[in-house]
């Protein structure tokens, strides 16, 4: 019996035994949702591959719901008692939570799940700490041989290898499995007070033909550029946003605001920039955006969302124009809608909101160097430290281009220390110019790098 | 499974076969019950419980760490091993620079909560009750505003670390946080505020006593108006006034991750030990214990005794926080900075509750002479970088004018970089306060309290974005 045939018999079998412990409760509505996953990494820090680590981890969210009123329980143990306790929890929770007299039941199963394919690579399973060792210590090298006193500050490797099921008392159930591979490199160049910014690149993969050189040199490269100082001035000019700092999850502008206000739950609530919206113009022309969880070989790609409702490539910004936001079947009903299957699971409490499980930006046909050198004065901006801080219900956001390296003419001449950019993302994708060719997986996005004009530079 | 018998199960698992000849062994578990409340205005949004049991293993083999975890506590011996096999697992040419660690001292002991009214044993219909009270008095506060939600946690339980030196320690936890946030509509425009409020090694009775429903909502519509009614911020670099929530933000920021071990050695201090960087009367400590200190430990998660450390000493750069690995490596005695978000993640280098020491200014004093400048006095989240660079987004910002406050600044940001901000500090109030929050690093979140007293800068050390209108 293989590892991933037994992780599937066990999320199988956990799903099982906790719906028909749900159902033996008269008026009882529940749903489960099971994951169970193995994870090998690797940890870089200071140049050298330090630590290796393997996690097995397997839980349980149950969500019970009796006369309107929801209550939530998880555990990390599936043997028989720990579920009936689960659920024994999470249905003693409702005598204490308010009745939703929205609230309409959890979704029946969907007649069909799309066919995802690629997202299963036996070889990821199959993989040894040592093989990934090695190739750690490839990219470590490549970002070193980009230019002496290049150091990469950290770095990892992590493979997943995890079953997902979600099952419910209206005869839904659904399992899956996927494997992906994410890796990161984070480099500086210089010494103390002439230290470069974090200059981190990284992706993820379905595959093991991930390019750890590629990414390793990339890294390496900008900080390299960070080795010479350039003249700060504020002003409002051209900038090309790197896909880091557009899709990221740390330091991506679009990732951080576009998240929360393509969302159907902040439209119902009426907090995104983007309410009463649907039809308007909220970005040039250059800009298509959808939610793309069905893509083949992707990361981000999986059949059905985190209530087990099918997922489906959905629209959301085309040529500019906004076409509509993202539903889970709750927030669908109170606006309306139909699921379009973007129910998201809050891993800690086990709540459901909706949002896009694979942000995509349609690309353009150049590459970021040739995005570059049609800036005759404005900036690279790498990475955008503190984008974590935007507001996806304004949409404002103030951040510091980390680094910001600024174009003359074409070339990159130098990094600008502490530039801050700030704005509002409405008018930052209305002026978008042109969108490049490097559509990089960040796990949860795709994204190209962006030209954009007008985008507003604070220097001391 | 009680604490003395999971003890005996972690103590027996270090004599297994499994455990022979493994240099180095490090076991943490944890039992723990989270409660997570949501609550907005039109009721209870989430209740969850969140019951967890687990294990890891950290082992260093041949000078590389192996780390391995397991839900519940059946087959520690088997975490070992998988713990040793992913140290082995690595290839000779990733062990350039072998890890190694010095002796500290050996501690057995049980730390227990004092809590007046345990979290575990406060009523799940009090919590909500609380909640709903905050979320009606904020959106009673002003018409303007439309959302409210009042997010609550809390975690109790208790965890263990045994080592293979022959350290146990058993910690009961009591954590609980509180974070409010609230978006408004000024004409067209949303504005969005939030307030945070946490306490660890205490019970209920934080909540009830000093940040009662009352208190919270009143900070938290405060916030907002200012958002509300505030004027565009100016862009460029101007004279600052800084409340003791963001001094404890750049002390965090900008300067304590600057001084964790681990980011030090590629970072802007770097060359720096001993040298002057900053004003005489500048000083910066990260203490593992404080009143009300959201950071606060009585060991850390590598088992060792932590001690306060002294970051900036009158203005010159002192001691680096650091794990028993970076103080082997820079022949100290570890000043126990080890810290794991869960038993799910291996220790790292983590600042406890860490501030600048007040100084003898006024608050009136320090708004003396500033024609045109900036007061910023709450924060909504930042991020630091290797060089200095910091970045803050603000909330409860003023313009000041001819040394007064004037009107209420929305929707900005603040940044600068550390190194060439630190001596521009040309004030220091004699006020103290502190802000607890949760820091994010490489990918784990830990509990840390900021602070210091209300401080100036001249025009040069911070940059103010600016917002479009």
């Amino acid at each position: 019996m293989t590892r991933q045939s037994t992780r599937r018999e066990r999320v199988e079998s956990a799903l099982d035994s906790a719906t028909r412990a749900a159902r033996s409760f008269r008026t009882l509505d529940a749903e489960v949702f099971v994951l169970s996953s193995r994870v090998k990494s690797l940890a870089v820090e200071q140049d050298t591959v330090r630590s290796a680590t393997s996690t097995d981890a397997d839980f349980m969210f149950v969500r019970a719901v009796r006369d309107k009123r929801m209550g939530v329980s998880f555990t990390n143990l599936l043997d028989a008692k720990s579920i009936r306790r689960c659920i024994g929890s999470a249905r003693k929770l409702t005598s204490l939570t308010d009745r939703d007299p929205d609230w309409n039941g959890f979704p029946s199963a969907p007649k069909r799940y799309p066919i995802v394919k690629g997202t299963c690579d036996r070889a990821l399973v199959d993989v040894e700490l040592s093989t990934l060792g090695a190739k750690a210590d490839e990219m470590v090298q490549a970002a070193q041989e980009e230019a002496v006193g290049v150091t990469v500050t950290d770095g990892s490797v992590d493979v997943t290898e995890r079953t997902v099921g979600v099952s419910n008392t209206e005869g839904l159930s659904a399992v899956t499995g996927e494997t992906y591979i994410g890796v990161m490199c984070s480099s500086v160049s210089g010494r103390g007070g002439s230290v470069s910014p974090d200059c981190p690149y990284g992706m993820y993969s379905t595959s093991l033909d991930i390019d750890f050189e590629h990414i390793g040199s990339e890294s390496g490269r900008i900080a390299m550029c960070c080795a010479v100082t350039a003249e700060p001035s504020t002003e409002d000019c051209e900038a090309v946003f790197s896909p880091v700092a557009l899709g990221s999850d740390e330091a991506g502008l679009f990732c951080n605001i576009l998240r929360g206000a393509l969302s159907g739950e902040s439209a119902v609530r009426k907090n995104t920039l983007f309410v009463d919206r649907v039809g308007d113009r909220v970005a040039s022309k250059a800009i298509t955006i959808t939610d793309n969880p069905i893509a083949p070989s992707r990361a981000g790609s999986r059949p059905f969302d985190d209530e087990g409702m099918a997922t489906q490539r959905t629209e959301l910004i085309k040529d500019g124009v906004l076409k509509g936001f993202l539903w889970d079947s709750y927030h669908a009903s109170l606006a309306g809608k139909k699921s379009t299957g973007s129910a998201v699971r809050n891993m800690s409490t086990g709540s459901v909101s909706t949002g896009p499980l694979f942000l995509h930006l349609k690309p353009g046909t150049k590459s970021l160097d040739e995005l570059v050198r049609e800036v005759d004065r404005g900036y690279l901006v790498w990475s955008c430290q503190g984008a974590h801080t935007s507001s996806p219900e304004t949409g404002m956001f103030s951040f510091v281009a980390s680094p910001g390296l600024l174009i003359e003419k074409g070339h990159i001449v130098g990094c600008v220390r502490g530039a801050m950019i700030s704005g509002n993302i409405a008018d930052l994708m209305s002026n978008a110019e042109k969108v490049g060719s490097d559509l990089t997986d960040f796990g949860s996005t795709l994204m190209p790098s962006v030209l954009f004009t007008g985008v507003r530079v604070t220097t001391g | 499974m009680r604490g003395c018998h999971l003890l005996d199960t972690l103590s027996k698992a270090l004599g297994s076969k499994e455990a022979r000849g493994v240099g180095y062994i490090e076991l943490r578990a944890e039992r723990t019950v989270q409660t997570a409340i949501d609550v907005r205005q039109t009721g209870v949004d989430v209740l969850s419980k969140r019951e967890e049991t687990g294990h890891s293993a950290r082992v260093l083999v041949d000078g590389v760490w192996g780390f391995a975890v397991s839900s519940g506590y059946k087959d520690v011996p088997g975490t070992i091993r998988d713990a040793v096999k992913a140290a082995r697992a690595l290839p000779s040419n990733a062990r350039r620079d072998r890890a190694q660690i010095g002796d500290v001292a050996v501690i057995k002991k049980r730390f227990h909560v004092k809590a007046k009214k345990p979290l575990g044993e406060t009523e799940d219909e009090v919590k909500i009750s609380y909640l709903k009270q905050i979320c009606a008095r904020t959106s009673s506060a002003d018409p303007r505003i439309v959302v409210c939600k009042a997010s609550y946690r809390d975690y109790v339980g208790e965890k263990l670390v045994v080592t293979s030196e022959g350290t146990s320690v058993e910690s009961e936890i009591a954590l609980s946080y509180l974070m409010t946030s609230v978006s408004g509509r000024a004409g067209p425009r949303l504005c969005s505020a939030r307030d945070e409020s946490a306490i660890v090694g205490a019970g209920w009775e934080f909540f009830e006593a000093r940040d009662h429903a009352e208190v919270v909502s009143g900070r938290i519509a405060k916030k907002i108006n200012g958002q509300m009614d505030g004027v565009s911020c100016r862009r460029g670099s101007f004279p600052t006034v800084l409340s003791p929530k963001v001094v404890g933000m750049l002390a965090h920021e900008a300067l304590g991750h600057l001084s964790e071990a681990d980011y030090f050695a590629s970072g802007a201090f770097n060359g720096l030990q001993g040298k002057e960087v900053a004003p005489e009367f500048v000083t910066i400590i990260d203490s593992p214990r404080i009143a009300d200190g959201f950071g606060n430990i009585s060991v850390d998660d590598e088992g060792v005794k932590p001690r306060k450390v002294t970051l900036i000493d009158h203005g010159v750069l002192g001691d680096q926080l650091t794990n028993r690995e970076w103080a082997e490596r820079l022949g100290s005695e570890p000043t126990g900075n080890a810290r794991a978000e869960n038993y799910r993640v291996p220790p790292i280098i983590r600042m406890r509750n860490t501030y600048f020491e007040a100084g003898d200014m006024s608050v009136e004093e320090l708004l003396e002479g500033v024609k045109f400048g900036y007061f910023c006095g709450d924060v909504k989240g930042g991020q630091a970088e290797a060089n200095s660079s910091f970045q803050v987004a603000i909330q409860a910002c003023f313009e000041i004018r001819d040394g007064e406050l004037g009107r209420p600044v929305r929707d900005l940001a603040i940044s600068g970089v550390a190194v060439r901000s630190l001596p521009l500090i040309d004030g220091m109030g004699r006020d103290f306060g502190i802000e607890s929050s949760y820091c994010g690093k490489l990918n784990q979140l830990m509990a840390t309290s900021d602070g210091g007293p209300h401080m100036r800068l001249k025009e040069g050390a911070i940059i103010f974005g600016g917002a479009t209108e």
